[in-house]
């Protein structure tokens, strides 16, 4: 079959860089100045003994190579360590980060995606038509426009009709118990403006880079050879233009994609959208270094990951690519 | 009557700055059933202007007039909706540097089934006993072609592809090499599949773009020889569009040599060989290297005039060899200087050239 050498290559790669990245990850933190004791020693009272007795608890006094493997082998078994703040499972506080960060982050992102893309072919097929000119300019426009500007112009606009804060109205169940219906349309209220203010912080990229990428596959010869072949505009563009053009827009996709699960810490904040993206953001402000490390390796494992995918994707889109 | 007329076919381009390009200036010709035609120029003089346009196929800042009539009707009269129904199954073409004729993301059986799978084919249609184009031109492994092929005219993805594999034997790639996408082609494979996808819908006329340009002179012999084959065997008129003299002489039956957007001398191609008429045909085959000969290649000085200004006069006057009094004055026009059968009238063997120097009665 061809390229499940190709396939096997890029998997090995991709597990190196992983690999590569938890390496660096560990030691970035171990450079950094202060740590958790030296941030508790501002508590008052706080004596030498307590600070050495904490040093010993989370073993910080012991030489760094033999913190890295015993990092390395918790890592394994799926341990990411103790949250220094909350004194729970840095997994299982990630976990539910993630839990709340992926429907939203991913319905923006794929919806900038889907809208940008759909746009972009628009666009270079009505060339130079009004709706052309509107398009780009929105596009570029929004492009533009920084998260946070255009975060607060949303929910200064539409924050009357739409909840702006959080996931869930924390006064719902208080007067008894919520049907899940009922609470998955709370959920989808609130995850309108931040989910929008993402699409349309992203789309533009899209919409610019397929327009141009469709213009220059449009002056093709094989495009030429369609319309002699007596195909009709639609069917030309279908067949013949929108595959090959998507080939740019692949690796952007899988870029973006990647962040879906990092999340977007700039949206998070501003809708206190209680994602992965504010815990990272919290963990930095703690020197809470067991959840930030387990939050970058997070989001290098899915860069990775979905930039494999990429990869293969590509590998699919285009037969020219071989081992 | 011809199966093809040109008449008069003028294309202008908008240029960005304003203003306009006089691309094509009132080309015209013939061209009879299983004739084969060249258009032979330099580049830029609008020979591949002229056979796009005669297919609709010109981007949207050219703007063309004149008529293209096929079997006595003008099929550009109604714009994109008149011209479609055409492409291809009446008039197919084989692009320039097949390189990039294909789609790189798409099989190459694929593509040449693409256009059956929409026109449907003459062959698939008459299956049962009608007149197949194939049938009547004696084409033996196109008529069997027919006869294995599809129920009816639009046949179905897999008669479509079975079809599609035919064509690829019949130019000489084996159908299971179809499979394959247009970057496993060689060169000469790939301006064979373009051939074979030409072929696809039994057009009655094939417009060939420099269709050996960019190929080594072995596979430039295979593919012409292919060309003339093909012709013969299906009765299929070619427009043949060129530089190259030599594969002129080996194809066409008649050429037509274009200057600076007009035709400036046309004929049968032995007339065109043997006795020239117009300097700029003269220079030009003095411009082909030949391989008996010692003189040396000559080359024509200067360059074609701008087509984005007014010529008055001869638009070759600055570089022709042989200037009258006339030519900086007045724009020659294509005259009959000889035809065959003696007559003046404009007929399949006529020769006329446009130079004034004819018109003094000295031969240039």
């Amino acid at each position: 079959m061809r390229g499940a050498d190709y396939v096997i290559r890029r998997i090995g790669f991709a597990l190196l860089t992983i690999f590569i990245a938890i390496t660096i990850n560990f030691f970035l933190f171990r450079v950094l100045p202060g740590n958790i004791v030296s941030d508790l020693a501002r508590v008052p009272h706080a004596t030498p003994q307590l600070r050495h007795a904490l040093t010993v608890e989370f073993g910080l006094d012991r030489p760094k190579w033999e913190q890295y493997l015993i990092y390395l082998r918790e890592l394994v078994h799926g341990n990411m360590g103790i949250s220094f703040a909350s004194q729970q499972p840095v997994s299982q506080l990630l976990f539910n980060d993630l839990k709340n960060t992926i429907p939203m982050v991913a319905i923006g992102t794929l919806g900038a995606i889907v809208v940008g893309i759909g746009t972009g072919i628009l666009s270079a097929w009505r060339r130079s038509s009004a709706s052309d000119h509107v398009s780009t300019n929105l596009a570029i426009a929004f492009y533009a426009f920084p998260t946070q500007f255009l975060g607060l112009m949303l929910l200064i606009l539409l924050g009357g009709l739409l909840p702006t804060s959080g996931m869930e109205n924390p006064y719902a169940g208080v007067f008894g118990p919520q049907s899940t219906v009922a609470r998955f349309q709370d959920i989808g209220l609130h995850l309108i403006l931040p989910a929008l203010t993402l699409l349309l912080t992203l789309y533009g990229e899209f919409t610019l880079i397929m327009r141009s990428s469709m213009l220059e596959t449009l002056g093709e010869d094989y495009v030429l050879t369609a319309r002699a072949k007596g195909l009709s505009d639609r069917r030309i563009i279908a067949r013949h233009v929108v595959r090959n053009a998507l080939l740019p827009i692949a690796t952007l996709v899988a870029l973006s994609i990647g962040w879906i699960v990092g999340g977007a810490i700039l949206v998070e904040y501003i809708f206190s959208w209680p994602g992965i993206g504010q815990a990272l953001w919290l963990a930095i402000n703690q020197r809470d270094y067991p959840m930030l490390q387990g939050g970058f390796l997070i989001l290098a494992v899915s860069v990775v990951v979905l930039n494999l995918l990429a990869d293969l994707a590509y590998f699919k889109l285009d037969p020219r690519i071989s081992e | 009557m011809s199966l093809l007329e040109v008449r008069d076919l003028n294309v202008w381009f908008s240029l960005p700055g304003g203003g306009e390009l006089h691309a094509v200036q009132g080309v015209s010709f013939d061209l009879g059933p299983g004739e084969r035609f060249g258009l032979v120029g330099e580049s830029g003089c609008g020979k591949t202007t002229s056979i796009l346009a005669m297919m609709g196929l010109l981007p949207p800042n050219a703007s063309v007039s004149g008529e293209v009539r096929l079997a006595g009707t003008d099929i550009l009269a109604g714009g994109e909706d008149s011209v479609r129904p055409h492409r291809w199954t009446d008039l197919a073409m084989v692009f320039q540097g097949a390189m990039n004729a294909l789609n790189p993301v798409r099989n190459v059986i694929g593509q040449i089934a693409e256009p059956i799978m929409l026109h449907g084919s003459v062959s698939m249609a008459a299956e049962g006993g009608g007149a197949s184009m194939a049938a009547e031109g004696g084409g033996a492994s196109m008529a069997a072609g027919g006869g294995g092929a599809g129920r009816g005219g639009r046949g179905s993805a897999a008669a479509a592809r079975k079809r599609a594999g035919e064509l690829l034997e019949l130019v000489g790639i084996p159908a299971a090499a179809g499979a394959r996408f247009p970057h496993e082609f060689s060169g000469g494979m790939r301006q064979r599949a373009a051939i074979a996808m030409a072929l696809a819908c039994e057009p009655k006329v094939l417009l060939a773009d420099e269709p050996t340009t960019a190929l080594d002179v072995m596979v430039q012999a295979q593919i012409t020889d292919l060309l003339v084959r093909l012709c013969e065997e299906f009765g299929l008129a070619l427009v043949l569009v060129t530089h190259d003299l030599p594969v002129v002489a080996q194809v066409c039956q008649r050429a037509a040599v274009m200057y600076a957007g007009e035709i400036v001398e046309t004929g049968t191609t032995d007339s065109l060989f043997h006795s020239t008429r117009h300097p700029y045909t003269r220079l030009l085959f003095a411009a082909t290297p030949d391989l008996y000969a010692d003189d040396d290649v000559m080359s024509i000085p200067g360059a074609p005039p701008r087509l984005d200004e007014p010529v008055t006069g001869c638009p070759f006057l600055p570089r022709c060899d042989s200037v009258v009094d006339r030519c900086a004055t007045e724009r020659p026009l294509l005259r009959v200087v000889a035809s065959a059968n003696g007559a003046g009238e404009a007929g399949e063997a006529v020769h006329a050239a446009a130079c004034h120097r004819d018109d003094a009665g000295g031969t240039p």
